[in-house]
Formats: C-alpha cells, sequence, structure tokens
C-alpha cells in the first residue's frame, strides 16, 4: 500500500469534506500595507494539473501564491480579501485555521531553507517533528525514504541522513525541501521559482521531479522563466501589475495567445 | 494550536512587562522611600553641605558636586581616548588583527569595578601622591585645581579610574558609528586627494557627530552611576573643593559608607533620597543618549 | 609646500590614534598584572576550603564567599536567563507596538544602570518585609542585573535568523509557538548561550547591590533566607581595612576573580568567531 494515497475525497481535521476537485479564487484582493499588489483575482485551477504563474517582476505573482497557503498574511501590515477555495471549503473563511491549511498545502522556496540545527533525516520529517506528532521508528523510516526518492534523491543521500544540511549543494538541498514538503502528504505544493537559485543540471532534475510529481498532487509554480513554464506546465496563468490578464492550457498560450499583452511578454517585448 | 499561542504570547508579554515594570516600580519605590526627607529639608537637600546623622541633618551638595566633578573629569580624559581608539579600530587596524584589538578593549569593560577600586587604591593612589601630584604642581600649580596637598586619593584619582572604565563604552559605540559611515563616502573623499586623515576628520567624523555626542553621554551616563571603584578612592570627606586633589564624596560613596550604620528612619530616607536623584540623573542622561540613538537609527 | 604640511599633520594625527589605542592597552596589562602580581603570592590551595580568620591569625581562606558567589550565580540565572530570553523573543516576534519600543528602551537603559540603585531597590522591596539580609535578595537583585543583558542578546541573536527559516516552518504547518520554540531559539541558540556568559561573568563581579542584600557571612552558609559571603563582598571589605594580612586576601581573591571572569569572556569571544565564521 503506497503512503501516498490517491483519494479523490479527504476528511479534514473537523470532519467535513475536503472533496478537491478544483482550487478556486474569487474576488481575490491583496496589500502590503497601502500598496495594492493583487486586484481582483478570480481563476480555476484543475487537480492534479501543474500550473505556472508567469509575468514581469512585480506583478504579484509571488503574492498569489503566497495566499494560496495563507503566508502573504504573517507579514506584518499585510492583508487580504477574497475566498480561495479547496473543493467546497473557503480556506480564509473565519472558522478555517490557516496552521491546518498548511499542512495540506506545501510549499518550496525560491532559495532552500532547511532547518540547519537538524540532519538532513530530521529536516525531512520536521513537519511531524515540530508537531510533536509520535510516530514509530520504522514509519519514519519510511516516510523519509519515500519523501527523497520522489524528489529525485534517494540516492545521493541516504548513506548521509545523519549530516546536517550544509554539506550538501545547493541542488541537493532544494531537492531536501521538496522532500520535506512532501513527507507531511499535501494534496497542493506550491513553488516559488524553486530552480532560479541552481546550476542547469539541478533545474533539470528537479523539473523531472515535478513532472512525476504531477500523478501525486496538484502544483502551482511560479517562474520567471517562460521556458521553464512551456517545459513543465499544463496550464499557465499570466500576470501582470497585480491582474490575470490571461488564463489557458500551456501550448495554446505560448503558441497563441489571446490577449496582446500576453503575446508581447512571451515574445520578449518587455519583462 | 491557538491555546499553544495564546500562552506562549502571554508568557513573552509579561516578561516584557516585568522589564518596564521593573524601572518604574523602581523610580516609585525610591520616591515613595524618600518622602519622609523630602518633607523635611525640601529643596535645601541639595542646597546644604552637612551630613550630620546625629542631628539629622543631611545636605547632599558635597556629594553631587563630587558625583559631576569626577564624572567630568572622566569625561574629559576618556573622550579624545576613546575617539582615537575608535578611529584606529574601524579605519587604520589590519583587519585581520581587528577582531582581537577590539577585544582587548572590550576587556576593559569586563573587568569588574571593584579590581579598578583597588588598583586606583593601591597603585594609582601612592602614584598621584607621589609622582604625578608634584609633577602637576610644577607645571599648573597657578590654578586652583592643583592646589593643595595631594594626599593620593580623592577627585583627581576618581576621575582617572572612571575614566579607564569608560572609555570601552565610549569608543565601542563611536566605532559602531564610524562603521555605519558608508564606504563610497570614504572612496569620495580619496578620490578627491585628501589625505588619510583629513578622510577621516571631514567624512567620518563629520557624519558621526550626533553619533559620537551620543556615545559621550553614554559613557558620562555610565560614570555617574560607579559606586564601589568610586568609593575606594574618593577619600570619603564630606566637602566641597575645588582642588583635584582634595579628597571629597559622591553620591554613591556616600550611600555605600552610611548605609551598614543607618539607624535613624529619617537618615536611611536621606539616603534614599540621595538614590533618588542619582536615578534621575542617569535615567535622564541615558534616556536622551538612547533615544537620540533610536532616532538616528530611525531616520536612517 | 602645503601638500607636505598636510601630510605632516596626517601622520601626527595617525599616529596620535595608534597611541590612544595603546594608552587603552596599557592600562589594561598594567591592571592585570597588578593584580597578577600581587595575588600570586598569596594563592593557595587552602583559600578555597577554609573560613576567614581573625586579623593577625595566618592562614584561613574564603571557600565560603566562592560558594556564596557560586550560589548567587545560579540563583540568579534561575530567574533572569527565562525571562532575558522571552523578553528578547517578545520584541523580536510580538513586538511591533508600543510595548516593545518601551520594552527596547527601558532595556538599554537597564542595562548600564548604576547596580547600586538596583541593590537599595531590593532592599526596600525585599530585604525590609523580610527583616533580614538574605542570599534570596541578592539572587534577585543579580538577576535584575542579568535581564536587560540576556534580552538583548537575544534580541539580536534571532534578527540575525533568516525570515525564510521561519517561513518554512510554517508553510509545513507548525504553529507560531512551536515555531519560535523549536526552531528559532534553537538557531539563535548559540548567540544566546554568548549572552549568558557575558552575563554571568557580568553579575560575578558586581559589589554594590550585594552589599544591600545579602550582606556577608563568614560561615558556611547555603540558606536562602540568610546572608551569604561573596567573593566581591569579602574583597571589598579586605581591601578597605587596616589589616595588612587580610589585604593580602584581597589580592588573592581578586586574582581569582579576574580569572573566572576574563576566562569566561574569551571563551565567549572564541566561540562567537567560530560561529561567524560558519
Amino acid at each position: 500500500m503506497p503512503i501516498f494515497i490517491q483519494v479523490k475525497e479527504r476528511k479534514d481535521e473537523k470532519g467535513g469534506s475536503l472533496a478537491l476537485a478544483e482550487i478556486r479564487v474569487e474576488n481575490l484582493n491583496a496589500w502590503f500595507g497601502t500598496m495594492q499588489v493583487l486586484k481582483d483575482i478570480n481563476v480555476s485551477l484543475k487537480e492534479k494539473y501543474i500550473s505556472a504563474i508567469i509575468g514581469p517582476s512585480g506583478c504579484g505573482k509571488t503574492t498569489l501564491l503566497r495566499c494560496f497557503n495563507r503566508l502573504h498574511e504573517i507579514t506584518p501590515g499585510a492583508k487580504v480579501e477574497g475566498r480561495i477555495f479547496l473543493g467546497d471549503i473557503d480556506i480564509y473563511d473565519k472558522n478555517v485555521d490557516p496552521v491546518l491549511i498548511r499542512r495540506r498545502i506545501g510549499m518550496v522556496f525560491q532559495r532552500p531553507n532547511l532547518f540547519s540545527h537538524m540532519t538532513i533525516y530530521d529536516n525531512v520529517i520536521a513537519g511531524y517533528i515540530l508537531n510533536n506528532k509520535k510516530i514509530p521508528k520504522e514509519e519514519k523510516d519510511k516516510i523519509v525514504e519515500k519523501s527523497l526518492k520522489l524528489a529525485g534523491i534517494w540516492e545521493e543521500v541516504e548513506n548521509r541522513l545523519k549530516e546536517y544540511p550544509s554539506a550538501l549543494s545547493g541542488g541537493q538541498q532544494q531537492r531536501v525541501c521538496i522532500a520535506r514538503a512532501l513527507a507531511v502528504e499535501p494534496e497542493v505544493i506550491l513553488m516559488d521559482e524553486p530552480t532560479s537559485a541552481l546550476d542547469p543540471i539541478s533545474t533539470y532534475r528537479i523539473e523531472e521531479t515535478i513532472k512525476e510529481l504531477k500523478k501525486e498532487l496538484t502544483i502551482i509554480i511560479v517562474t520567471h522563466n517562460m521556458q521553464q513554464a512551456a517545459r513543465v506546465s499544463d496550464e499557465t496563468i499570466f500576470m501582470y501589475m497585480g491582474e490575470v490578464i490571461e488564463i489557458g492550457p500551456t501550448t495554446e498560450m505560448f503558441t497563441n495567445p489571446k490577449k496582446k499583452l500576453t503575446e508581447d511578454y512571451i515574445t520578449g517585448k518587455f519583462g | 494550536m491557538r491555546i499553544g499561542d495564546r500562552i506562549f504570547k502571554i508568557l513573552a508579554v509579561f516578561s516584557s512587562l516585568i522589564i518596564v515594570g521593573l524601572v518604574i516600580g523602581l523610580f516609585i519605590e525610591l520616591l515613595v522611600t524618600s518622602i519622609p526627607s523630602i518633607k523635611k529639608f525640601g529643596i535645601k537637600f541639595i542646597i546644604d553641605t552637612v551630613w550630620d546623622p546625629v542631628a539629622e541633618k543631611f545636605g547632599a551638595l558635597p556629594a553631587i558636586y563630587g558625583t559631576l566633578v569626577t564624572s567630568l573629569i572622566s569625561l574629559l580624559i576618556s573622550f579624545p581616548i576613546s575617539i582615537g581608539i575608535a578611529i584606529f579600530l574601524s579605519e587604520l587596524s589590519p583587519p585581520f588583527f581587528r577582531r582581537t584589538l577590539s577585544f582587548i578593549i572590550e576587556l576593559l569593560g569586563a573587568v569588574p569595578s571593584l579590581i579598578y577600586g583597588m588598583w586606583g587604591l593601591f597603585t594609582l593612589s601612592p602614584l598621584i601622591q607621589l609622582k604625578v601630584g608634584p609633577f602637576l604642581q610644577n607645571i599648573l600649580g597657578f590654578l586652583p585645581f592643583f592646589q593643595g596637598y595631594p594626599t593620593g586619593v580623592g577627585y583627581l584619582n576618581a576621575g582617572v579610574v572612571l575614566s579607564i572604565m569608560i572609555i570601552p563604552t565610549i569608543s565601542s559605540l563611536s566605532r559602531e558609528v564610524f562603521m555605519a559611515v558608508p564606504m563610497d563616502q570614504r572612496e569620495a573623499g580619496y578620490a578627491l586627494g585628501m589625505t588619510k586623515w583629513e578622510v577621516i576628520r571631514k567624512v567620518v567624523l563629520g557624519n558621526a557627530k550626533s553619533g559620537i555626542f551620543a556615545a559621550g553621554i553614554l559613557g558620562l551616563g555610565r560614570a555617574l552611576g560607579e559606586a564601589v571603584a568610586v568609593t575606594m578612592v574618593i577619600g570619603n570627606f564630606y566637602n566641597i573643593s575645588v582642588s583635584l586633589f582634595s579628597p571629597g564624596v559622591t553620591i554613591t560613596s556616600v550611600i555605600i559608607n552610611e548605609f551598614v550604620e543607618a539607624v535613624g528612619g529619617l537618615k536611611i530616607s536621606a539616603l534614599i533620597e540621595l538614590a533618588l536623584i542619582l536615578f534621575i540623573i542617569t535615567f535622564f542622561v541615558m534616556g536622551f543618549a538612547r533615544y537620540y540613538i533610536l532616532r538616528r537609527i530611525e531616520n536612517k | 609646500m602645503n601638500y607636505r604640511r598636510r601630510k605632516t599633520t596626517n601622520y601626527i594625527m595617525l599616529g596620535i590614534c595608534i597611541a590612544a589605542f595603546f594608552i587603552g592597552a596599557i592600562f589594561l596589562f598594567w591592571i592585570l598584572g597588578d593584580v597578577f602580581l600581587k595575588g600570586i603570592k598569596y594563592i593557595n590551595w587552602k583559600l578555597f576550603v577554609e573560613l576567614p580568620k581573625p586579623p593577625g591569625i595566618p592562614e584561613g581562606g574564603f571557600g565560603n564567599a566562592i560558594l556564596g558567589t557560586f550560589i548567587l550565580t545560579i540563583l540568579a540565572s534561575i530567574i533572569g536567563i527565562p525571562i532575558g530570553i522571552m523578553a528578547g523573543v517578545y520584541v523580536t516576534e510580538y513586538g511591533s507596538g508600543k510595548l516593545a519600543w518601551w520594552t527596547k528602551f527601558l532595556t538599554e537603559i537597564l542595562s548600564s544602570f548604576p547596580t547600586i540603585i538596583i541593590g537599595i531597590f531590593i532592599y526596600i522591596l525585599i530585604v525590609v518585609p523580610m527583616k533580614t539580609f538574605s542570599a534570596l535578595s541578592g539572587g534577585i537583585a543579580l538577576s535584575i542585573i542579568m535581564l536587560p543583558v540576556i534580552a538583548k542578546s537575544t534580541e539580536e541573536s534571532i534578527k540575525m535568523i533568516p525570515v525564510s527559516v521561519r517561513e518554512a516552518s510554517y508553510a509545513l504547518g507548525v504553529p507560531k509557538w512551536r515555531t519560535i520554540l523549536r526552531i528559532v531559539i534553537p538557531s539563535a541558540g548559540s548567540g544566546i548561550v554568548t549572552g549568558i556568559m557575558m552575563s554571568i561573568a557580568r553579575i560575578m563581579g558586581e559589589t554594590a547591590p550585594l552589599l544591600f542584600t545579602s550582606l556577608n557571612n563568614n560561615y558556611w552558609s547555603y540558606k536562602l533566607n540568610e546572608p551569604i559571603g561573596s567573593l566581591t563582598v569579602l574583597i571589598f571589605n579586605y581591601a578597605t581595612s587596616p589589616y595588612e594580612d587580610w589585604r593580602n586576601m584581597a589580592w588573592a581573591a581578586a586574582l581569582i576573580l579576574v580569572f573566572i571572569v576574563l576566562i569566561l569572556n574569551i571563551i565567549a569571544h572564541i566561540y562567537t568567531g567560530k560561529r561567524e565564521k560558519r
């Protein structure tokens, strides 16, 4: 029985159903202080798809991503209004605990941010350790192995699990970050320019990993590299100045964009 | 989860409140305990010069005078030295040794004040009495500051001891301020053909004026509050004298020397009033310096 | 010609600055050397185990004072370290309002405040109601002196932790308080430890606050509600006494004190250096 159970329907901790049919963003607005960074976003993303968000610097793509796991509001002065539905639950509902949402929706950041005072093994299993979830050692070993395999880095670190993250290269650390995010079995993984700080070979490896992961989870990836979006994603969202300009299947958007702005960006006229 | 966050936050807030509460409580407590003395002596407390526990007459002027004089002497001596040290450490020292060299100066601040007192009492005192005193009198004896017989203890001794103690305070803060001056400002000076000293004087010191001022104030605050070292070398003579060689008292020395034999309630109250005066002076001096610094940081 | 004058001024002024440093260094070595030379003559192991004897009677020691300093330090640490760390945590993790600003401001002032006033504060607050000088009041006074030092070093260590590490924890669904306890504080750990070492070195050298709280005790004592001897008060009393053998002991005790304080500072210095390299 594989650890990652493919289910169409899951119960959340309160017993409600979390049918992950799709992710729906409704009238989302976000601010940093008085500066509005997201303007009236309305999009729908499909389950088990890889959706890429592209756009020039400052268009709000990272902010949008961070709204999906309610990380944006942690910054002092940040504000969010609107709704995001995971299945039929609005994650911004007053009764929803953001901490629980973040266990359902994982995140990989631009630069690897493993916990430097914990071993590689403990880092992967951190989602459980830090929340004081007691699991027998054999199960922990299984989770660590499975997550590192899924992240495509098991062979490289299987004999080095007791070492510290500083012993690994940037690309390796980033893949361990992916493993760490996968270990808690989220339904969605958010990736914020995960390869922008890495060399081409690590980038290639991670892109291959992403394509494999699609079988298990929904992935939303922000990237400033259009070629990456074209290589990896099924659907693409183009943003500009805090608004969604266009959303559609990747191949279509790159060969036959519907808006002129999209076309200009893709052909490199700006950005 | 919510509960854990709430409890933790309450603990953290509570700890902060303890610190704030301490300072406030300190002030109130000193004030309340001084009230008998304030009631009896009023403003004359600060003006009178007699300290007579038997007759229960207490005047604080010599103590206030001693505190101010010794602190001022220490500032005069240590300020230029500290700035020189700060310039050396931030602009002139070889980077490889910088950490170790600045550590040496830091150690000056780590030595317990008691040890300074002992050094002042047993080493500096005979030095002043036999060598430095006569030397100064030969050259500057016409000034009222250097008249009278140098007994070794007194304002000068305390001033010197204090000055060594506050060197690390002033120099470390000044150093921070110097290092905050961006490199390209200095480079602009060099590009205009300035010598190293001119760059330091015009660019670094020029930019750092207010920071150096604050550093000096902070050093002054530290000198004002020093108790044990000063008590050991001030000579414990309840008097006001212009001569630096003369023994005297400071607020802290009076408190330490008189407290042990404190019997009557009024005496304790008078001593506490002294402490209150010291609190107010120190708080405002340090508060001013810190506020000044915080404002500078916020403005930048 | 003008250039030559500027050059000369340059060399003179720079020379003065270098001289200033040497003045500072000379004072340090002068004072330390003094303590060493005057104290080393009287150091022997008996000092650590025997009790003080009246002047005129040879030998004796001040083991009780060393033990007293030890006890007071531990007492102060138990109180001061947790509160100090939590205050530092508050300012960095929860503070964006007035309370945080005032905490920072007052912490700074409190950290260089005349310790004699703190001693008097505890005298009024605790010694008088208790009707006795006590080790407990001494420990509390010292903890107040420790508090701001630890709070400040905690604050500075936590500030050095990049936001991304915290966000990694939040993104895993870890609540804030667990993030602080298990990620932030351990990561800041070495900085906090250094702060603790420095504050311990500081309170071991304090005299004035103890004169009003723990007073002194010539016998072995460990009861918290009785006066207790301490190295610093002993040195102060002996050094200002008219008896020569007491003054000699004061130098020996001073040497021991300086030695401990120096070691702590040096260890903290080396430790910080290693940390910065990493």
